[in-house]
């Protein structure tokens, strides 16, 4: 199972993604990015089914990136989640449903607010400080609970971040080959350099 | 190519059709990204239908440099610089991993290329007959020859002592 | 004088009864882009998309085109109060100030003489019904032949609010700017 992990910090958004994709009982690749930049100030990690998930990601990137050039402006993080879900809602009853699990992280530069909104494949939409999908829910929520504070540094949010990280090599029972992180922040979407 | 062979052979003749069309279209061959979209994109468009495929596109171009593209059919499509697909997969991964390096050249590559297949039609019940080899390079693909495995297991048994399971003589 | 949405009204000059089909689509529009988006239409995308409308019929034959020009008058986060008009071809624009209908072009001149950046909203409310008193071809002004709104920003709240008026309110506009009676001469 896929890894995804979004923190909110004062100032910015870290998303963190596990590296591997597993095809049945091979790893076949340790370096994947399991993340699409919607805007210059919006990034979406997305896991599950294989084939959906990369599907579904770009669909959503056309259709933002589509209202950006047609009204000559992009849409803001709540809209761009709003959207988000109602594609998933009205694929989830149809013959069809895409069994993708979402978040999004994003910057609005004029309200100067960092926001994470987690999506799961049945279509709940909500925003939270801080977020994460599969089985890595289960170590990190926890550790999250106790230690998250919405004023924290980006520094101090990537100390967090590292914390559960070591804990998700410490007790998941299957290697994800690291995790991928990438940052959004007032200056846009950034991948560290930094190997988690 | 592995899976359905039906599939497999229909498909990947549609996209020699699709890649030579854009050739003629553009003047241009093909990159290595957008042959491997094309198949993926129809990979995806039948996901749920039963195709059974597990295919690479392997190419050089100027833009992409030598590329290859895992491309499935549940519609995935990755990029990578190894990979092995099919029944025989884990084998020959456990051959391909242990002695790959990027600095290989090309008749290194060929001779462990052949000698990975070589230990999944072994091991895996499913693989078999010979090894067809390929070297891609900007100019285009050569043909390497191909190879009985029922030759090259004893050529590989002599050559490097291995294969030391299978006894050829009865002990005293 | 229509409400399209919470945070946007339209006035209407040409068919009325073309004018009520636009009216209808602009609100169904403005509910589904809420229903999507989790947020109000900006007005330029709702404007736009009746446009659209509109210009689709002066591509077609067969069909007669919407007889309807619009004001549109609204608020956003992008850009803040707004005004818009467009026209049967489908062609919009924004503005400060501005008119359309019966006589519109002689409005058009005295509100470029006449409007200030700095207005308020009291002045630009009697400027308005002085466009009006001038413009207009019966001679007397009531508030039955009057529509009036206005959309404002509540500064407490920070609230939108639109605001069509009462005759009442109407009339005591045209008293207190004196525009009531008989056309006089300035």
């Amino acid at each position: 199972m896929d890894i995804l992990i979004g923190i909110t910090t004062k100032d910015s958004v870290l998303i963190a993604t596990s590296k591997s994709v597993a095809r049945g009982v091979s790893v076949i690749k340790t370096n994947d990015d399991k993340t699409r930049e919607l805007t210059d100030h919006s990034l979406l990690a997305f896991s599950g089914e294989s084939g959906d998930t990369t599907n579904f990601a770009e669909y959503i990137q056309a259709n933002i990136r589509l209202y950006g050039t047609r009204n000559g402006f992009e849409m803001s993080n709540k809209a761009i989640a709003s959207f988000t879900r109602n594609e998933l809602a009205s694929a989830l009853r149809s013959r069809k449903p895409y069994q993708v699990n979402i978040l999004i992280g994003g910057y609005d530069v004029k309200k100067k607010k960092a926001t994470l909104n987690w999506i799961d494949y049945l279509a709940a939409n909500v925003e939270l400080p801080y977020a994460a999908h599969g089985y890595a829910q289960y170590y990190v929520l926890s550790l999250l609970d106790r230690h998250h504070d919405p004023n924290m540094t980006q520094e101090q949010g990537l100390e967090l971040l590292k914390d559960c990280i070591k804990e998700l090599r410490l007790r998941m029972p299957i290697d994800f080959k690291g995790v991928q992180v990438k940052v959004v922040d007032e200056a846009g979407v950034r991948k560290l350099p930094e190997d988690f | 190519m592995a899976g359905g062979a039906a599939d497999c052979q229909f498909w990947e003749t549609w996209l020699n059709t699709q890649c030579r069309l854009h050739e003629l279209r553009n003047k241009e061959r093909i990159s290595v990204a957008a042959a491997s979209k094309i198949l993926a994109n129809l990979t995806y468009s039948y996901k749920g239908a039963g195709l059974s495929m597990g295919t690479m596109i392997c190419g050089y171009t100027k833009r992409e440099g030598p590329a290859i593209f895992y491309v499935d059919s549940d519609g995935e499509r990755l990029q990578g610089d190894l990979f092995c697909v099919g029944s025989g997969q884990t084998f020959a991964y456990g051959v391909l991993d242990k002695n790959y390096k990027w600095e290989l050249t090309v008749e290194e590559a060929l001779d462990l290329g052949k000698r990975s297949i070589l230990a999944a039609t072994h091991r895996d019940a499913y693989s078999g007959g010979s090894v067809n080899l390929y070297h891609v390079t900007e100019q285009g693909w050569v043909y390497h020859g191909n190879y009985d495995v029922g030759t090259e297991l004893w050529d590989a048994k002599d050559r490097e002592q291995s294969f030391n399971h299978i006894v050829t003589s009865i002990p005293s | 004088m229509y409400i399209l949405d919470d945070h946007i009204v339209c006035a209407v000059a040409g068919i009325d009864s073309d004018a009520s089909i636009l009216v209808n689509r602009a609100r169904v529009f403005a509910q589904s882009y809420l229903k999507t988006y989790s947020e109000e239409i900006p007005c330029e995308i709702l404007v736009k998309r009746l446009c659209d409308i509109k210009q689709g019929y002066t591509q077609y034959g067969g069909l007669r085109p919407f007889g309807v020009s619009f004001v549109f008058a609204g608020y956003d986060d992008l850009h803040g109060f707004q005004l818009y008009t467009s026209n049967p071809s489908g062609n919009y624009s924004g503005w400060k100030a501005t008119s359309v209908g019966a006589n519109g072009a002689s409005a058009q001149t005295l509100l470029k003489q006449e409007y200030k950046e700095d207005f308020s909203l009291d002045q630009a409310c009697e400027l308005a019904m002085k466009v009006l008193s001038k413009t207009m071809d019966s001679a007397t002004l009531t508030s039955e032949k009057l529509e009036f709104s206005t959309v404002g920003k509540d500064s407490a709240s920070g609230k939108v609010y639109q605001k069509i008026w009462k005759p009442a309110d109407i009339d005591a506009l045209l008293k207190a700017t004196g525009l009531g009676k008989a056309e006089e001469d300035d």
